[in-house]
């Protein structure tokens, strides 16, 4: 019973924070499947994206793969399955870098090298930056670095409002025509992914 | 000549006079006792020696309070101290060990997790040696320790440190951090002992999940975030979410798997136990910090962190002038006592939510004031007058 209660008691948090969920800017496209979840920068993110997808309820676990570094051992990642998308979470974290063993350079020309495969195979490519401004650094930092290797190259872009505080996804989406959708916070993302998957 | 001896004899005289009133101050820190008045749900404590019987004895024991609610559910372990100069991780502790209401599982807190760095303090880098904690019925007094265990109680240090049982090497002063020598050994230096009784902790009491408190400066990107196991990653990336939508702003890193010796990647490799460490932002261990007082240990206030904040040297929020605001509203100036206790306790508890829901067998009903109560009361208003309780629950550490 009193574990029915605390599972009922984060419920409820969680679905109010849903309903007070933020998401503004470009409408939230069509999500197309199946896809590929990734990240950039080695961050956190891209897990964090999985298990918010996971947790959404919106789409199969099977309709998606996520693979933290494609590309790296095998060419073929990108052809693996029949994937409409990719989608790309950007975000660098030196833990991560040293978990993986690459510097951030390593990883910047496996980030160019997954563009060119991407655009080759035609994918549509989602850049999300879900982090907020904890991975935004200076200019040429390993968060910095990351961005510019993705966001410009995308077609739809995801960011959290405190990470665009200096206008720089919103200068990138007009330089380059990329509709851009904003969330609150980041488990609002979840929200996105319910808005790109409806269930009916 | 004869004035040169009396200079001589002078001097040395002057110099044993300083040492004594030097020695004075160490010997007062080594045996300065904290008191806790434990919550009505306490059930027993016991020393750390009980899991290495060779601890007995030494600087290395240390108490583990124990509150079992007799009903079957999860088990917690939570260490605070493990490093004693960031030492809002006892006090955070101590407000948890005397609020606590466990409703189904148990509960383990160990406040000094290495009590002999606790009694070393960090002198000679001129930090004071205590810091207060303002109640309505007074003032607590806490320790400020060191990082590492008492030179006294483990020396010396070797040239290199290589780490057991990986082997990896490591810088020659990490032998006395307690973060870098788990799993430990049962008949290794003192810090490993330590690190091995713990794991002896966990394994035979089969904890479900570990907290290993601790404060970071503001220029190491891992502050303001937990660092979690892989088999805790998902109720640590979840609970860092809703930590940071509803209450705090709350990071999450992967533990790396190839640094060795820190707990959580140690606890999660040599236990079942879902490991989790929290960082909390503390101004007074960054390295451009100005005095080391014990109102920059109480208020986080200090100009050349905030230069550096300006600068965007910093890796949280950090404003001495007008603050920033977290999603409660609250105005959060400096990175004050208050601010980072809340942040252990409310961290605390939203993984233990998350961690009942991911894994239903497990749960684990607790309770105890979050950061809303202490930002609203102040951490103070959750400490209790001893000289009013109930002296089977009072208790010096």
């Amino acid at each position: 019973m009193k574990k029915t209660l605390v599972v009922l008691l984060a419920l409820l948090i969680l679905s109010t924070t849903m309903v007070f969920a933020l998401v503004t800017g470009s409408p939230v496209i069509k999500g197309q499947l199946p896809f590929l979840l990734t990240n950039a920068g080695q961050g956190p993110g891209g897990k964090m994206a999985r298990l918010l997808i996971w947790q959404s309820k919106a789409i199969q676990e099977t309709d998606f793969d996520y693979n933290a570094e494609p590309l790296r051992d095998n060419p073929n990642d990108l052809a693996a399955r029949d994937y409409k998308m990719l989608f790309v979470i950007i975000g660098s974290s030196a833990k991560g870098l040293g978990a993986s063993g690459i510097t951030i350079e390593e990883e910047i020309a496996r980030l160019n090298k997954m563009i060119v495969e991407a655009q080759k195979l035609d994918l549509f490519i989602i850049a999300a930056h879900i982090e907020g401004k904890d991975r935004r650094g200076n200019p040429g930092s390993a968060d910095e670095q990351s961005i510019d290797a993705i966001a410009p190259f995308a077609d739809y872009l995801i960011v959290m409002k405190d990470g665009n505080q200096d206008g720089k996804f919103t200068r990138i989406a007009q330089e380059k025509n990329i509709p851009l959708t904003i969330i609150d916070n980041t488990i609002d993302f979840m929200q996105v992914i319910k808005q790109m998957f409806p269930t009916e | 000549m004869k004035n040169s001896v009396y200079l001589k004899i002078l001097f040395l005289v002057l110099s044993g006079i300083l040492g004594i009133l030097g020695g004075i101050e160490f010997v007062e820190l080594r045996n300065y006792k904290e008191t806790v008045v434990v919550s009505e749900d306490f059930t027993e404590m016991i020393m750390l020696s009980e899991y290495l019987p060779s601890l007995k004895g030494t600087w290395g024991d240390t108490p583990i309070y124990i509150y079992d609610s007799g009903v079957p559910g999860g088990s917690m372990l939570i260490l605070g101290g493990t490093h004693p100069y960031e030492p809002i991780t006892t006090v955070a502790a101590y407000v948890v060990m005397e609020n606590i209401k466990v409703e189904s599982g148990k509960v383990y807190v160990i406040p000094h997790a290495n009590m002999s760095a606790s009694t070393l303090g960090m002198l000679g880098n001129a930090y004071p040696k205590y810091f207060s904690v303002e109640t309505p019925w007074g003032s607590q007094k806490y320790r400020i320790g060191d990082r590492g265990t008492n030179p006294l109680d483990q020396w010396p240090d070797p040239y290199t440190y290589i780490h057991y049982p990986s082997g990896q090497n490591l810088a020659y002063q990490d032998i006395r951090n307690l973060n870098r020598t788990f799993p430990g050994r049962a008949n290794g230096t003192l810090t490993e002992r330590i690190s091995f009784a713990i794991m002896e902790l966990i394994r035979n009491e089969d904890i479900d999940i570990f907290f290993d408190y601790h404060e970071a400066s503001l220029m190491y990107p891992v502050v303001s975030t937990y660092v979690a196991h892989d088999d805790a990653m998902d109720i640590g990336m979840m609970a860092a979410m809703m930590l940071s939508a509803t209450q705090f702003p709350m990071k999450i890193e992967a533990s790396p798997k190839n640094l060795k010796g820190l707990t959580h990647r140690e606890v999660g490799d040599f236990s079942d136990a879902l490991a989790l460490l929290m960082e909390t932002p503390e101004p007074f261990i960054d390295r451009v910090a100005g005095r080391m007082t014990e109102e920059l240990m109480v208020d986080g206030i200090d100009e050349f962190v905030q230069t550096a904040a300006e600068k965007g040297l910093v890796y949280c929020d950090y404003d001495i002038k007008e603050g920033f605001t977290d999603p409660l509203g609250n105005v959060i100036i400096g990175a004050p006592l208050d601010y980072r206790v809340g942040r252990h306790l409310s961290g605390t508890l939203e993984a233990v939510n998350w961690m009942n829901m991911f894994f239903p067998e497990k749960a684990l009903v607790v309770s105890f004031p979050g950061y809303a109560e202490v930002m609203e009361n102040g951490t103070g208003y959750y400490l209790h007058d001893p000289s009013k309780a109930d002296p089977s629950r009072v208790f010096k550490n």
